[in-house]
């Protein structure tokens, strides 16, 4: 099997790939215009693209077993020849002033639509906290992190509420973050590819997984009834998930084109 | 002569995405202890060439440069402007994007925190570069976001002077404040002139403020130097600074007008009361 | 002669409130400490003297107690959030005592005895919070992580973060006003416009702190400010150095800490803090 560069790491992708195309065949068949998998492509040759990898159908076979590195246009997370790309100063500063954005953004929607503890029916913060992920990286992750603490506490919410929530706000940055840097998306949302991977990890997964968390920090600090759980978890969901799409959506169509020519984007982790 | 302490040559910029050259081929030599005013109109490259002198450019942005700006013996392409900061202190024309502390006590140490000065050092220059900028000792506690313009702008000089760097470039510092801030300021660079032997680089819009206090006149244009001289002899062809878009004072162009009318044959004054001179001789002649 | 005033992270305090006698690094762990005891504590009658303790540390310090006016909304939010969780979402056990039935909905005694202890909890918890954020100036967060030995860039990091709340509000109520100018009444609109008007507050916000990311990084670098990690190298710590610990603030710290271990040890060797104790259990 002629797996290319990057041997068990690139094996991985492959194996996401499947899932992934799986997934847009699911999405497709259910919200898609014609019932049915995705459209063949018309070449019996024609592909499934990921990242630098285009994944060969053989006729015969419907699910890609064969693999050869076929070179492909560059993405904006791929580095120049010979660029070195280090942590710096506008990192730093990034970092803080999304803090300040995000705090704002979450203290606004935090008393618009309160459902107790921080928890909000309309939740404007988890747009900079996946924008900020895919933008900056690491930088945008731990200032999307940090942010919901400041505009909790602004809000009123306790602080050990707010220390509980850290790891869902940690996650609602990092996967889209991780999300659009695996699977090389535009973070313009050029492609249908690119929109579903936002609506993937950067609206639905993300947040379920935030909620999840919340509430069951919120249940074990004995704040809310095991009754209220569905309440609080469907209000976290819809509360972030909404804004997540229409805000998210709206800074990465409107920045995007100018944040990755500016020098604080982070085409890995850190740089 | 000495060696200059900042060496322009043949310096091309352009930023990144940009057809244009901002720069097209800038020769400038400045001597330690000097005070030069540099001029042009707006979009003519001022900024680009302030900041390729601390290496913001080329370090901060992307673009492409050509020719070399060696300032103090450093290439500013081979130095971080960390580096050469300790040599190049840089003030921006918006007082309030250049600050990075919450009091102004802590502005104004932040750069001596960095190069790790003992405290009383720290304390020693501190109280210098407050002395120098005329802000009061109460001030210290304040957060300089709530000080007037010109205040602001004082501090931001003051932070800059504490390091007391070899060269100063102060980039359009009145440009954001009212005409009192814009006195305030040109009151503390008069005051830096008279008591500190600093090389200055001011971009100004405001000539009748920088004329008197300049050894040296820059003119920039679309990206070139068409002239460098002392101001005197800079301000004599008024004619040439208007087709080049800067609008010297009135009272020059009063006086070239008067030259133009066969008036008056002399040189240009550079103050109004030199002026003030020149009509009074006029009218006396008559 | 009117009073000098210091302006904190939410409005402002006298110069000469004591509060400012301690170093601000005890003021940052009284936060961290005392947060912590009504998340141990669940008896209400220790909560409610938590929550007078605490109006009479607003009034020695000398806070505005119009502060805690603003969070008005805020206390009565979460009063009907917890009333309505409890009541409507507390769940039904055949021993509970019903109050009153509202069709499908029994409201009892059990679930409304519990919310009451759940609120009067968080009141005291948001009243620490109000307090911290009521006297603590940036500089203060800075000097006291710096003080806990914090790497610089850390604590830097957190003031510049504070300021940038500060530089964001500016920026969001500047757009606001040009909307209003426009005669925008963003109160009178239904929820989607407003939440379609929100989209154009946050792209210019975010567009903002870009741009000023270039500036406040030309001023650092400027400035002679090496990113070197998490080291702080050879800088100084000339802000820190003027800042001393004094015995009061070696006593309010023991105290502190004394306090948060003996009701750790209490509530974990003894039911003496059990809820069964309470009144409210009584009833």
């Amino acid at each position: 099997m002629g797996v290319g560069r990057g041997g068990g790491r690139e094996l991985i992708r492959v194996a996401l790939g499947r899932t992934f195309t799986s997934v847009i065949n699911g999405l497709w068949t259910v919200f898609g215009a014609k019932k049915g998998p995705l459209p063949r492509p018309r070449s019996r040759r024609a592909a499934i693209v990921e990242g630098n990898l285009k994944f060969i159908r053989p006729p015969s076979n419907p699910y890609p077993i064969q693999a050869v590195v076929i070179p492909m246009p560059r993405t904006v997370w791929d580095r120049e020849p010979g660029e070195i790309r280090r942590p710096g100063t506008i990192h730093i500063a990034i970092m803080a002033l999304l803090i300040g954005v995000g705090a704002v953004a979450g203290t606004f929607g935090s008393l618009s639509v309160p459902l107790g503890y921080g928890v909000t029916g309309f939740w404007p913060g988890v747009a900079v906290q996946a924008v900020g992920g895919i933008w900056f990286g690491m930088w945008g992750v731990i200032a999307g992190f940090l942010f919901p603490f400041i505009s909790n506490s602004l809000a009123g919410a306790p602080l050990y509420v707010s220390f509980a929530y850290l790891p869902s706000n940690l996650i609602q940055g990092l996967l889209p973050a991780w999300a659009f840097r695996y699977f090389k998306a535009d973070p313009s949302l050029k492609s249908g590819r690119d929109w579903i991977l936002f609506l993937v990890f950067g609206v639905i997964v993300n947040n379920i997984l935030g909620a999840a968390w919340a509430v069951t920090a919120l249940q074990w600090f004995g704040l809310i009834t095991v009754e209220s759980v569905p309440l609080f978890f469907s209000g976290w969901t819809i509360g972030n998930g909404v804004p997540a799409l229409i805000f998210g959506a709206i800074l990465l169509k409107a920045l995007s084109p100018l944040v990755v020519k500016h020098r604080s984007f982070v085409k890995g982790w850190w740089a | 002569m000495a060696e200059p302490v900042i060496r322009v040559e043949g310096l091309k910029w352009k930023y990144e995405g940009s057809r244009d050259w901002v720069l097209r081929g800038v020769d400038l030599e400045i001597h330690q202890g000097e005070f030069v005013g540099i001029v042009g109109p707006n979009d003519s490259g001022k900024t680009t060439l302030a900041m390729s002198l601390n290496g913001l450019v080329p370090n901060n942005y992307p673009g492409v440069m050509e020719g070399r700006v060696v300032v103090d013996g450093m290439d500013t392409r081979e130095h971080s402007v960390a580096e050469i900061a300790e040599s190049v202190g840089f003030v921006f024309p918006d007082p309030e994007s250049q600050f990075l502390s919450m009091t102004v006590e802590e502005e104004v140490v932040f750069a001596l925190e960095n190069r790790g000065f003992p405290r009383e050092e720290i304390e020693e220059r501190m109280w210098w570069a407050l002395e120098l900028t005329n802000i009061p000792e109460d001030y210290l506690e304040k957060p300089p976001y709530e000080l007037s313009g010109g205040e602001k702008q004082r501090v931001a000089i003051a932070s800059v002077l504490a390091m007391r760097p070899k060269i100063i470039v102060l980039d359009e510092p009145t440009s954001m404040l009212d005409p009192i801030g814009k006195t305030e300021v040109i009151e503390v660079l008069t005051e830096m002139k008279r008591r500190y032997n600093a090389t200055v680089i001011v971009i100004e819009h405001r000539l009748e403020d920088i004329a008197p206090l300049a050894d040296k006149m820059v003119l920039v244009y679309r990206g070139t130097i068409p002239k460098v001289a002392p101001p005197r002899e800079f301000f004599q062809d008024v004619d040439f600074l208007l087709e080049h878009d800067v609008f010297p004072p009135d009272v020059m162009v009063l006086v070239n007008e008067l030259r133009r009318r066969g008036l008056y044959d002399g040189p240009v004054p550079m103050t109004v009361d030199e002026a003030e001179g020149v009509v009074r001789e006029i009218l006396g002649r008559r | 002669m009117p009073t000098k005033m210091r302006r904190s992270l939410l409005g402002y305090l006298p110069v000469d409130s004591p509060i400012f006698s301690l170093h601000p690094m005890t003021r940052l762990l009284f936060l961290l400490i005392v947060s912590a005891y009504p998340m141990i504590v669940r008896l209400p009658e220790l909560n409610v003297a938590g929550s007078i303790f605490m109006l009479a540390l607003f009034k020695v310090s000398k806070v505005d107690l119009r502060v805690i006016k603003n969070y008005k909304m805020a206390f009565v939010n979460l009063f009907f959030v917890i009333a309505i969780a409890y009541t409507f979402f507390g769940g039904y056990n055949p021993d509970y005592r019903v109050l009153i039935k509202l069709g499908p909905v029994k409201v009892c005694w059990e679930n409304l005895r519990w919310a009451t202890v759940v609120y009067i909890q968080l009141i005291f918890a948001i009243l620490i919070m109000i307090f911290f954020l009521s006297t603590m100036r940036e500089r203060d967060i800075v000097v006291g992580l710096r003080a806990l030995r914090v790497p610089f860039v850390l604590a830097y990091m957190a003031g510049l973060a504070l300021r940038s709340i500060g530089l964001s509000i500016i920026d969001f109520n500047t757009i606001r006003e040009a909307e209003k100018a426009r005669a925008l009444d963003l109160q009178a609109l239904p929820f989607s416009e407003k939440v379609k008007k929100f989209g154009m507050y946050i792209v210019p916000l975010v567009a903002l702190a870009i741009r000023r990311s270039d500036e406040v990084s030309n001023a650092l670098d400027s400035r002679g400010f090496r990113f070197t990690g998490l080291r702080s190298g050879r800088r100084t710590d000339y802000i820190l150095s003027k800042y001393r610990m004094t015995r009061l603030d070696y006593a309010v710290l023991a105290g502190m800490g004394v306090f948060l271990a003996g009701i750790v040890l209490i509530s974990v060797y003894t039911d003496w803090l059990a809820l069964e104790n309470s009144l409210l259990y009584r009833i």
